[in-house]
This record gives structure tokens, sequence and C-alpha cells, in this order.
């Protein structure tokens, strides 16, 4: 299901609130059962021909946990090593198998000259988030940071609809003490409408910008990437760049927003990185759980930077080649992941020889110079094969287009209403640059206050209006034609 | 508030206003819109290609006011009707620049069956020296599927086919309702009913129960294109104009090198061009021109994926070939 349906909006969000807080009022554990079950009808909901695979990775890692569990509390540490060996092993085979068995036979046979067909394994929707979140919950059980288990708590926390699809990758430790808090199966009317102000930003970001300016990114890496000017090239990655930002950005919020009205403060996984002034920086920004994660399980228990420059420096490319895989089973992410390796050494090695010198004009040079990075990295991300991501790149440098293309009659609107995306690109740098993330406008974390204020009849009307605006935001979703979030493909 | 809010803000913006059609009569069997109207027309939610216009007396878009001694008439659907494009660059308007006394009967949703109609009425009243119908692969399609209101069918009858009117009635409740911004706004631009009915529409048949009706339905076509060329025929020898098909081409499959599913159903395309050769009339066919177009600049003659309509170099491209088979 897609948060931005009518199905899923005025259908599943209202059943779910209602049953939710109804239940609570009777049976804390009973509405933590109920909310499990309705994350289940919403990803059933989408193909309910990957129930099966959830479910089998749930129960094994929830008694593949609790053996490393009970075998940490007898003291039988090499047990419990032996059983985060097996968990791990299982994760990641179910992983490469229904992620990567097509890209591996494919390669395998194109270097072996082998006539062996790509077995055509579809991709199950959020596989690699929540094989992500389990690795990292049979990781925290082994190092003592998980203590209780129960089977309810533990299939709500990697099931919890609003980050079960595309994110944010959670924590045990974060989220079973909300689950368990009176406080939040207490229904709030201020929280419903705080939660919904965080939804309703992200609902706009999602339909209006994200899929406002996605129309001018399929005509250059679809259609004619093999011959462009080089202002539509540039126009093309520009529009990308983003279509991606307030696509993911959309998602954040409205998984936020949705988790606030169920009274569960998710983690924030995306913070204004387009404001970044270095590479190092745009990782604390962009998709910030999984580079905690890719930190905390990869970079870290490789030796992070205790061995000295030279490991550091592999250990940060190794990270980021598997961060990059970790995106999708194509060359294109590997490079993508390449790059950004690449690109965080260069900092690393510019930051140890400046140190924080630099002032305003390294803050201006930087955030420029980490722009530039980061849209020719995403030529290679959002191109289909690693010749279409060059040919939008050398038509970046100095265009490829015939000369032919200069008398076409529509002028510079040939392949798209340049004029247009024009537009579009200015008000989105403007949006991106000069006004506030979510969080930063609303708030982090509880918000008592606000939801004090918006108690009563103040709230019933900021209620109503964004309830309309959502509405209308929906139908323009609905009549234009749904799309999924880019996240859903990772 | 917040619906008070919307309707206000939207009156200040290009919401497409809609046209209001003209009720239909016995006399009057066509499609067309009340007269000398003037309109909004803007597409898609971010009402994009904001464009304003006024039918003409007759009641149709993007054509002079009709008289007698017509150089050419154009016959067509929302393709020639062409609200997304200014006069000027319409098929009409480039072939009235270079001929004078063009004029154009068309309406959104038009079928041959309207085209025919259309013909039986304007080409007595306007003695034009060519014809053009534009035909796309809807067209064929759809010839023997139902039509509109205020549209015409093909009748498939014991004693062969007749075309039938849908009588057009204007429904009092929707004129008050899009009186509101808003109203036109979710019904113009975001097309809410289509999407609805869209919604509502059953599962497709099997593909057992698909051959069988394609079967069938390729008889009624044939079955119809005896009729409309025929009756056209018996036009020309009447009143000596010349019938010209401006066939469109297959843009989609052009774009994709070949590697995109055709909007003409397998088979219909040539078998309409091999029904106008033997039939004896002209030809303009857009495939071969949309083709070497694509391959010298790589410029869409549409506004795909927002708008399949052709924008103005499909329009000029055409026009151009309209006049380089009548003479001029």
């Amino acid at each position: 299901m897609l948060f931005n349906t009518f199905a899923f909006f005025a259908v599943f969000l209202p059943l779910s609130l209602a049953g939710y807080f109804l239940i609570s009022k009777k049976n804390l554990r009973g509405s933590i059962v109920f909310l499990l079950v309705a994350s289940v009808i919403f990803y059933s909901y989408w193909d309910v021909r990957y129930l099966p695979l959830l479910a089998l990775s749930i129960v094994a890692n929830f008694f593949t946990g609790r053996a490393i569990v009970m075998s940490r509390d007898r003291d039988a540490l090499a047990a419990a090593r032996r059983w985060l060996v097996a968990g791990l092993v299982f994760n990641l085979a179910l992983l490469i198998f229904f992620k990567y068995a097509n890209f591996i036979v494919v390669n395998f046979a194109a270097v072996t000259g082998l006539d062996i067909a790509s077995p055509g394994i579809e991709l199950p929707i959020g596989i690699s988030f929540f094989t992500f979140t389990q690795i990292a919950y049979l990781v925290d059980c082994h190092q003592g940071k998980v203590h209780e288990t129960r089977p309810e708590s533990y299939g709500l926390f990697v099931t919890y609809f609003p980050h079960l699809i595309a994110g944010p990758i959670l924590h045990h430790k974060e989220m079973i003490p909300q689950f368990d808090a009176p406080a939040t199966h207490v229904f709030g009317s201020g929280r419903l409408v705080v939660g919904m102000l965080f939804f309703t930003i992200g609902l706009f970001k999602k339909v209006i910008l994200a899929d406002g300016v996605a129309r001018f990114v399929g005509p250059v890496f679809d259609v004619h990437y093999a011959e462009l000017t080089q202002l539509e090239a540039w126009a093309g990655a520009l529009a990308y760049t983003f279509q991606l930002y307030f696509d993911f950005s959309a998602y954040s919020d409205m998984a936020y927003g949705l988790s606030y009205m169920f009274g569960i403060i998710l983690p924030i996984n995306f913070n204004s990185p387009y404001k970044s002034t270095s590479i190092i920086e745009f990782w604390r920004r962009w998709h910030i759980t999984l580079s905690t994660f890719l930190r905390d399980y990869l970079y870290i228990p490789l030796g992070g930077n205790r061995k000295g420059q030279a490991q550091r420096y592999t250990n940060l490319t190794i990270t980021m080649l598997l961060g990059g895989l970790w995106h999708g089973a194509n060359w294109t992410f590997i490079v993508w992941g390449g790059l950004h390796g690449v690109y965080l050494m260069i900092n690393h090695a510019i930051r140890s020889v400046l140190g924080e010198r630099g002032g305003m004009v390294r803050s201006v040079l930087g955030f420029f110079a980490t722009m530039l990075a980061v849209v020719v990295a995403w030529v290679v991300f959002r191109a289909n094969s690693l010749e279409i991501a060059i040919s939008v790149l050398k038509a970046m440098l100095h265009g490829t287009a015939a000369p032919a293309a200069s008398e076409a009659m529509l002028g510079a609107n040939r392949i798209m209403a340049m004029d247009e995306c024009l537009w579009w690109l200015a008000a989105c740098t403007l949006i991106v640059l000069v006004l506030p993330n979510a969080y930063d406008a609303l708030g982090r974390g509880p918000l008592p206050d606000k939801e004090e204020r918006l108690r009563g009849s103040r709230g019933g009307l900021v209620a109503g209006a964004l309830l309309m605006f959502s509405l209308l935001l929906l139908a323009i979703s609905e009549t234009r034609g749904v799309s999924e979030f880019l996240y859903f493909n990772f | 508030m917040t619906c008070l809010g919307l309707e206000v803000g939207l009156r200040f913006l290009p919401v497409n206003s809609g046209v209001r059609m003209q009720e239909t009569t016995p006399s009057t069997p066509y499609a067309r819109y009340r007269p000398l109207q003037p309109y909004v027309y803007s597409y898609g939610w971010a009402m994009n290609n904001a464009q304003t216009g006024v039918t003409s007396r007759e009641g149709f878009n993007n054509s002079k006011d009709f008289a007698d001694g017509a150089n050419a008439l154009v016959i067509g659907d929302s393709f020639i009707e062409a609200y997304m494009v200014p006069y000027a660059d319409t098929v009409q308007g480039q072939l009235d620049a270079a001929l004078g006394k063009v004029y154009a009967a068309s309406s959104s949703g038009n079928g041959l069956a309207d085209a025919l109609q259309l013909s039986r009425i304007f080409v007595p009243r306007l003695h034009p020296k060519t014809v053009v119908l534009f035909v796309e692969p809807w067209d064929l399609r759809l010839i023997d599927q139902g039509s509109g209101r205020g549209h015409n069918l093909f009748v498939f009858g014991k004693d062969g086919v007749t075309v039938e009117h849908q009588p057009y009635v204007e429904s009092k409740i929707k004129l008050q309702m899009l009186r509101s911004a808003l109203a036109r706004y979710v019904y113009y631009n975001l097309k809410l009913p289509d999407w609805a009915q869209g919604k509502g529409a059953g599962p497709a048949a099997g593909p057992a129960a698909d051959a069988a009706q394609r079967a069938a339905a390729v008889a009624r076509r044939d079955k119809a294109m005896d009729y409309l060329l025929k009756e056209l025929d018996g036009l020309q020898r009447q009143y000596g104009s010349r019938f010209v098909f401006l066939v469109d081409a297959d843009r989609a499959t052009i774009y994709a090198n070949g590697k995109a599913k055709s909007n003409w159903l397998p088979g219909d395309r040539e078998y309409l061009l091999a029904r106008l050769r033997a039939g004896g009339f002209g030809i303009v066919d857009m495939e071969p021109v949309f083709n070497e177009h694509w391959n010298n600049y790589r410029e869409r003659m549409d506004s795909l994926p927002m708008d399949g309509h052709w924008n103005k170099v499909g329009h000029k491209l055409a026009a151009e070939g309209v006049l380089k088979l009548i003479g001029k």
C-alpha cells in the first residue's frame, strides 16, 4: 500500500488509528498485536506473495535472537557467536538470493561466455530494509543491548508499517520502550494534528515537488541519453537530483508523521543533505539510519580509522561499495558507491591538511564542490546502465546532440519543456537551500507543547485544513497515476 | 475554510474553464460547442500549457467562421480541435495561411461516424475543394463501439450499416457545479470522474474471449469502412470535393525505436491505408514524415508523456504534407 493513495489515507489509516487506540484502552499488548496485524495487511496489500518470506525472516530472526540472548545469559559466548554467524548467514543468503542472484548469474554468464539465462527472481519489496533491521537486531543481541524478547513486540518492531518498505532502519532499543510505554497508547488530538502536519508536508513534497520535477528526468535518462545538448543533460541531471531528494525526504516526513500519530517517534532519516558543505557532512544528513548502520556494523568492525590512514581509506571504500550495492544489483550502484568512497577519501585527506581552517570561503567552495560531486554521482545512480551514465556525463561536459538539433522547431524545448524545467529547478533550489526542513520548522522528538496548542477548536481547524489539503493532493496523485517512492526499489 | 481558500486562489489561476457543448437536434446531429464562447484551456494538475480562445460562430474551436467556397475543410477530433495549440500553429491555421478559406469542423471525441456526419452536413454547405479527414489509431479501434452523448456511431443492422446520433442534453446540475473554480479544477484538470470510472471498470476479458471478440470486431470494422468509404465517395462525386485522409503516425514506436507498444491494433493501419488506396482517396501518411523528422532532430511531435496530442511540430509537418499532396 502506498502512503499517497486514497486507499491508505481514507481507509487503512483511520481504521488502524481507531483500532489501535480503542484496543489500547482495554489491553496494551492487544493493541500491539493489532498494529502488527495491520502492518502485515499493509505489506500484503502490495503483494501477498512475499508475505511468507517476510514471516520466515521474522520467525527465524526472532528465534535466533532469543538463542543469542539465552546463550549470553548462560555466559556461553562461543555459542552466542555461532548463533550470530548463523543468523547473519541466513539474512545475507536471503538478500543475495532475492536481490543479487539475477545480477550474479548474468555477470557470470557474460564473463564465462556460457549461455545461462537470468533466473528472473523478483525483488520482494522492503527486503533490504527488513533484513538490515534484523541484522542490526542480532548484533545488538550479541552485544548484550537486547535482553528481552516478546514475539508480538519483535514482530511489530520489524513490520511496523511506517518504516517497513523504505525505512528508516530501526534499532530494537529505540522502539521497544516506546511500544511498552503506556503514554504511547493514549490517544491525543493534538498528537494527531502534529502527525498530520508532518504527513502533509511529506505528501506535498512527493505529489507536487518530486513527481512534478520527475517529468524532466525520463526524457534525458530513458529516451535521448545518446544525443543531448549540454543544457538538456544538466537539466535532466539536476531534475533527478531534486526528484530523489524530495521523494526520499517526502517518504521520511510521511513515515515520521504517521508514526507520530501512533505516539511512536521514529529516528530522523533525512536532514537537508543538500545544505552540506562537504561529502562527510552529506553522509551525516542523507539516509542517516543507513549511514549509521554501515558505520556501526561494517566500517567500525572492519577497523574504522583505528589502523592507520591506508586501512581507513580501504575500509571507507569497502563500506561505500557495499553501501552502493545495497541499493540494487547493478554496476551503476557499485560505481556510485565507489565514487562516494573516493569523495570521502579526498574529503578526509583535505580535512587532515586544512584542519578547521578556511572559514566562509571554505564553506562556499565546499558547498559547490559537494553539490557537483553529488550530482555527478546521481547521474550514475539514475542511469539504467554504465553506458547511459557515461553518455549523459559526456553530454554534461560538452553536449552530444547532432548539429541538426539546433535547427529543431521547438528550439530548447526539443525534448521537453525546457523553460518550465528551468523554473522548476529554480524553485526546487530555493526550497532546498532557503526553507527549513520539517524537523527544523516543527521540532524533533515528542512535542508536548505543540500538541497542547493544537488541542481543541484551533486544532480542529488546522486538522480540517490539513485533511482537505491532503485530499486534494491525493486527488492529484491518483488522477495523474500514483507513483511509487523511489526507495521502494532499493 | 480550506475549500474557500482554494476557490479564491484558483480563480486567479488558469483553471480549465471547460467549454459548454451545444445541445444537439435532429437537424444538427454532431458535437459542437456553444458559439462565440470564450474559454481557458489548461492541462493537468499544474495547469500546464494554458491557452485562451473563443469558439467560432459554428461552435468549433480553432476555426474561422464558415463561408461557402472553401478551399479546404479539416474534419477530425481533439487533435484538430487542438485546444493545446494556438490557431496559427494548427494544421487548419497553416493551411489557411497558405490557401485562404480553410475551416475546421472538429470536436473532442469524434470518431469516423462523426466525420461522415460532418461531411454530409458541411460539404454541401461549404463546397470545399478538399476535405482533410484526420484519422488516428482509436478511430479504427473504436469504429464498432458506442459513442458519447452528442456523437454518432455506426449501427450494424440486418439491412446493413447506418449512422445513429446520440443526443446531447446539458446537465443542469453539472452547469451549477462548474461555476466553482475548485469544481472545474477537479473535473477538467484532474479529471477525477474519469479516474473514478476507470477504478470502477471490470476486469479485462481472457485471451480466448479476446481473440473471438477481435475477430467479430474486425468483421464490423470492415463493414463500417465499406459503408464510410462508399458514402464519402458519393459525396466526392456529387460535390466535386476531394477527400484526403491525414493519418497519424505510430509515434510511440518511433520514439522507442520500434520497442514500444503500438496504439494501432495489429493490422489496422495497413488495412486502412490499403482501403484508402483502393478507393482512390488522397493519403497524407505521417509515419514516414514523423520518422524522418525524429531521425534528423530527435524532436517530439507531441507533449508526451503529459499529453499525446500533436504539438506545433506535428501540426506543421501535417500541414506541409497536405499542401504537398494538394499541389501547393
